[in-house]
């Protein structure tokens, strides 16, 4: 037959196998408030629950120091204690030794209830947000002096651009002093004087993460005249930090890359604008170096010398054209001067054949000339046969007649006084004479001297 | 125009452009690209000067608003 035993032994050994189970002697539970007894003795009574079961709770009033809040109803709590069996009752329960009021589900209602509250006042509107200027000299870091973050934050800034001033304002981020402190920071920076700031943390849980759900961190943040980027934890982490800065970034890292221009993109940039710069600053000279030469080219054009060289070779070209023009009338001359050569050939030719004509008339001409001789020849015989008859044939011996000078005959020197002209005609001619002296000799009988004086007095 | 030393970097830069916009305008005397060239190149010196200062240490602001080395 099988032993028996008590109850006793059997809640002993309940008791003496929870003791020995190493999980349940110090172990963490979470869970809701319920049925919250505070006893007149000190000790405090209450149950843990959660959706699916329940667990019975101790705290003896000699470990109240580990709860520091008045525990309510409702509360979300995480308890450290240890799970033992009431032999008396036979049941196991907690018995706390400290009591902390849990994030997740309190502070995530309290986020919630943050984040809609500002985003109803307009906190998380984009008109609000700075743009974060793309040069900056100045950074300023609002984080822990320890840790991951800062060095993030300075190593990728530095690499980025090895000019940049970094100025860290040590915050403290985590418990109870960390909003105070982190707006402080943001403070003390603004005052500074910084071009952009990195307020942030690294990664942690919702508590540790949880000033930078705070109200008055996220004011300080809004407030802040100085574009802030936010860098909280992990890329899955969301404060409401995030929401109010002009940027949110994943993580510290990100947030640097962010703010922190590239130098060398930078310089290439810079060195860009100088050339376009350069380029501009050379295309005009070129241009105006071109204008000279145009301007130059038309100045030249009028000057004396060109002018001049123009001239000439206008007067060359109109040279040129005279001489052609004189040519063409040369060339006519000379075909009109053989057309009239021609006929002046035929002139010549006619007027020849009219002198051979005129020949014909010259043989006329002899033959009157031969005419007119005969007829001559008859006229001087004519004319020997009458001279023989004339009176004048009488003066030929060296005879001569006398007459007065009114022509009349003088016969007898009585007709002739001294001082008398006298005219004296001979054979060969006439003589004027002047009378001396007359001297009358014995009267001589006149014989029929008349008739031949008055015949030689017509013929004279 | 704006002295340079109150100029921020995208202030100079976006000077900087509009200049040589107007040195590549067409009608723009070689005096007036001459000046927008030397007040270009002194904006590229001022830019370079600005960002190029020596390598700064890392400073940490106390409370007293005063810095020290990080």
């Amino acid at each position: 037959m099988r032993k028996a035993y008590s109850v006793s032994q059997i809640n002993a050994y309940i008791r003496n196998m929870f003791a020995e189970d190493y999980l349940l002697r110090s172990v963490l539970v979470r869970g809701e408030v319920s049925n919250c007894k505070y006893h007149s003795s000190g000790h405090i009574y209450f149950t843990l629950k959660d959706a699916k079961g329940t667990l019975s709770c101790v705290m003896f009033a000699g470990r109240r120091g580990g709860l520091s809040f008045t525990m309510r109803e409702g509360d979300q709590v995480i308890v450290l204690g240890s799970v033992e069996v009431y032999e008396r009752t036979g049941q196991y329960q907690l018995y706390a030794s400290r009591i902390l009021a849990d994030g997740a589900g309190a502070l995530n209602e309290k986020y919630e209830r943050l984040k809609k509250k500002l985003e109803e006042q307009g906190m998380f509107d984009e008109s609000y947000k700075q743009p974060i200027p793309p040069y900056i000299r100045t950074l300023g870091v609002v984080t822990a002096p320890t840790g991951a973050a800062v060095r993030d934050i300075i190593n990728v800034s530095l690499r980025r651009n090895p000019h940049i001033q970094i100025v860290l304002y040590p915050a403290v981020v985590q418990g109870d002093q960390a909003p105070d402190s982190i707006i402080r920071g943001i403070r003390a920076l603004e005052e500074y004087g910084v071009d952009v700031m990195i307020v942030g943390r690294g990664g942690g849980s919702l508590e540790d993460l949880w000033a930078f759900n705070e109200e008055r961190v996220a004011e300080a943040v809004f407030d802040c005249s100085v574009p802030v980027i936010s860098a909280v934890g992990h890329e899955t982490d969301t404060v409401i930090t995030d929401y109010v800065a002009d940027l949110r970034a994943p993580t510290p890292s990100a947030a640097a890359e962010l703010a922190v221009f590239d130098y060398e993109r930078f310089m290439r940039d810079l060195s860009m604008r100088k050339n376009r710069l350069d380029l501009g600053m050379q295309r005009r000279i070129e241009d105006v170096r071109a204008r000279i030469v145009r301007a130059g080219r038309d100045l030249d054009h009028l000057s004396p010398r060109s002018r001049i060289e123009r001239q000439r070779l206008l007067i060359r070209e109109r040279q040129r054209r005279l001489q052609v023009l004189m040519d063409r009338r040369l060339d006519q001359d000379r075909r009109r001067a053989d057309r009239e050569d021609f006929f002046r050939f035929r002139m010549e030719s006619a007027l020849e054949a009219a002198r051979g004509r005129l020949h014909a008339g010259d043989r006329l001409d002899v033959l009157m000339d031969r005419k007119l001789e005969r007829a001559r020849t008859r006229l001087r015989l004519s004319a020997a046969a009458l001279d023989s008859l004339s009176p004048l044939k009488k003066l030929s011996g060296g005879y001569g007649r006398i007459s007065g000078e009114d022509g009349r005959a003088i016969l007898s020197v009585r007709q002739i006084s001294p001082g008398d002209r006298i005219l004296i005609r001979m054979r060969d001619g006439r003589a004027r004479a002047l009378a001396e002296e007359v001297l009358p000799e014995e009267e001589i009988p006149e014989t029929g001297g008349k008739s031949l004086t008055d015949t030689l007095d017509t013929e004279g | 125009m704006q002295e340079e030393s109150t100029m921020t970097l995208e202030e100079a830069f976006a000077r900087i452009e509009e200049l040589t916009q107007k040195m590549e305008t067409e009608g723009a005397t070689l005096e007036e690209t001459f000046a927008c060239y030397e007040e270009g190149m002194r904006l590229v010196r001022f830019c370079q000067e600005a960002v190029s200062r020596v390598e700064q240490k890392v400073l940490k602001i106390n409370e007293d608003g005063g810095t020290d080395d990080f």
